[in-house]
């Protein structure tokens, strides 16, 4: 187990882009931040919200790209589905990509559909060598297509398969390796999926490859007792801010961003959220 | 292609979609939560966020119908409708056809109506962006330009022709006040979407106005939209209307583009 302080480089060997602290680009704030311009360091946009033909989505987005960097997060790649990749979705991302410009494009390691259906939801996969080489191949196809790395992010889970091989951090690691993509940690999505398994949220942090950590995700979630839901309704949690320091420890500066998509606060909570994450963030990083 | 994944994706999906149970055999049960239970949360999620997706869309239908109801229909149209394209954003865009011919929904005309009009924001809101020609655009126009002039139309603009009074309907919704009865509307009622200024807009069309506006849109020049409003003018009158119209059409913001046949 290393706490020690990573350098913090990507698997090129090149500095890791570090953009700050971030939030999620929503609807219900555009006119505050176009009014108020808040101390964001940048916002993470969700995808397919823009891949309209126009109106208010795209009004927004290019008014708020104006004044911050963004990055890209989409929700449908289906980079673990067995259908062909989407030609018509990933050409939409490409052209969405061409209009902002985005300091990166993330998606996540699942499945969302089969057979032409799509479930809208971010399904987990079996962990095992055959997925990992299957989902490596379809990442080459996505980064050659979109002509740059991708980032591929751990979704939160509720069930595991008895024929996985091995665990979800070796999982994610491998794919990454195999495909030579990024990662996109997301912190609540360990503590939640370690609360549904049983595992070791730790064991997951130190058992990924810190080079190849792009961006974390903060968020809230919804806790059942007996398992947990990541329903990004809620403000981020004690447990989750301390793995999110140890994350910090680990890996060094990581750009961070905060994911609320239900019972949105007012701006304002967010922000106040944002700055604890940054305070923590220049707190581990000035001891590193 | 993983045809061992492949099997498995389709297990969970039939579980998701008809509660067919194969896939609980692949996964891991612990003492807290058996698979079953665990799948389950799948399921839910699905069926749940999808009536979610509907009722952002449809918010007056789900009003009018009550939020049971509106789930009962939701499912309903989810099992008959499954999603097939990345973007929700198309997710509900037959409701419409499955009111109008599914029971018992069927049987209440008007529902199908509403769904339609609640459509027609949904594509106003999300139509292409193109710029709008205004009045000093078509002052700047030759006098032998305006019998072949003819007009292109913003890609928001659309019509709905009904025959219930679901604008007064919605309208209530939208305004918290006590909803109208459903009744007929005769003759049936034209109504114009659009979107202006980054707003989805409606207005009920005069009744001369409605063919007009609809020949238009297909490309009719302004030399034949004035004959068809003689039908229902008086020669001498037939100029000032059509001038009216389409002052109107301008200030609208409908018309992105007009084109002479010289």
């Amino acid at each position: 187990m290393g706490s020690e302080h990573s350098d913090a480089v990507t698997a090129s060997g090149l500095p890791r882009p570090f953009l700050g602290y971030g939030l999620g680009l929503r609807p219900d704030y555009y006119e505050e931040i176009l009014n108020t311009l808040p101390a964001v360091d940048w916002f993470e946009v969700l995808s397919e919200n823009y891949m309209v033909d126009g109106g208010k989505p795209l009004y927004y987005l290019d008014r708020v790209r104006e004044h911050y960097p963004m990055v890209m997060h989409g929700v449908s790649l289906s980079i673990g589905g067995t259908d062909p990749l989407d030609r018509d979705y990933l050409q939409r991302l490409k052209q969405l990509a061409a209009r902002i410009e985005p300091e990166w494009i993330s998606d996540h390691l699942c499945w969302t559909g089969v057979h032409g259906y799509n479930l809208h939801d971010l399904m987990p996969l079996p962990y095992t060598q055959e997925t990992v080489r299957h989902v490596a191949d379809r990442v080459s196809q996505v980064q050659d297509f979109l002509g740059r790395q991708i980032l591929l992010e751990n979704v939160s889970s509720y069930v595991s398969y008895r024929h996985s091989e091995m665990s979800e951090w070796e999982f994610f690691s491998a794919v990454a390796e195999a495909a030579d993509c990024l990662m996109l940690f997301d912190i609540n999505n360990v503590y939640v999926s370690a609360r549904n398994h049983g595992f070791d949220p730790e064991a997951y942090l130190y058992g990924v490859p810190p080079e190849r950590v792009r961006q974390f995700h903060l968020a809230g979630h919804t806790d059942y007792g007996d398992y947990v839901i990541d329903t990004h309704d809620h403000p981020i949690i004690d447990a989750v801010w301390e793995l999110y320091v140890k994350s910090l420890q680990h890996f060094g500066p990581v750009s961070t961003m905060i994911e609320r998509d239900d019972r949105m606060p007012p701006f304002n909570e967010l922000l106040q959220e944002l700055q604890q994450a940054r305070q923590l963030g220049e707190r581990v990083l000035q001891a590193a | 292609m993983d045809k061992a994944l492949q099997a498995l994706q389709t297990a969970f999906y039939r579980q998701i979609v008809a509660g067919e149970a194969e896939i609980c055999n692949q996964i891991e049960s612990s003492a807290a939560m058996p698979a079953s239970e665990r799948v389950s949360i799948y399921a839910n999620a699905y069926w749940s966020r999808l009536v979610e997706v509907l009722a952002t869309d449809y918010p007056a239908l789900q009003g009018i119908l009550g939020e049971e109801d509106f789930t009962e229909l939701g499912n309903a149209y989810i099992a008959a409708y499954p999603s097939t394209y990345f973007s929700l954003r198309w997710f509900g865009r037959s409701l419409a056809t499955f009111l109008a011919t599914q029971q018992p929904w069927q049987a209440q005309p008007w529902l199908a109506e509403l769904a339609a009009v609640e459509w027609a924001f949904v594509d106003a809101f999300n139509a292409a962006e193109a710029e709008i020609v205004t009045a000093s655009d078509i002052q700047a126009l030759a006098p032998q330009d305006w019998p072949g002039l003819s007009f292109r139309f913003h890609p928001s603009v659309a019509c709905l022709d009904l025959h219930w009074c679901v604008m007064a309907q919605w309208q209530a919704y939208r305004e918290s006040t006590p909803l109208p009865a459903a009744e007929a509307c005769e003759p049936p009622q034209t109504v114009l979407f659009w979107r202006h200024q980054r707003v989805t807009r409606y207005r009920v069309l005069e009744v001369d106005e409605a063919p007009v506006l609809r020949q238009a849109m297909e490309g009719a020049n302004f030399a034949t939209l004035c004959e068809l409003l003689a039908d229902s003018h008086a020669v001498e009158a037939v100029a000032l209307r059509a001038a009216s119209l389409l002052k109107r059409w301008l200030t609208d913001g409908l018309v992105c583009r007009l084109l002479t046949d010289v």
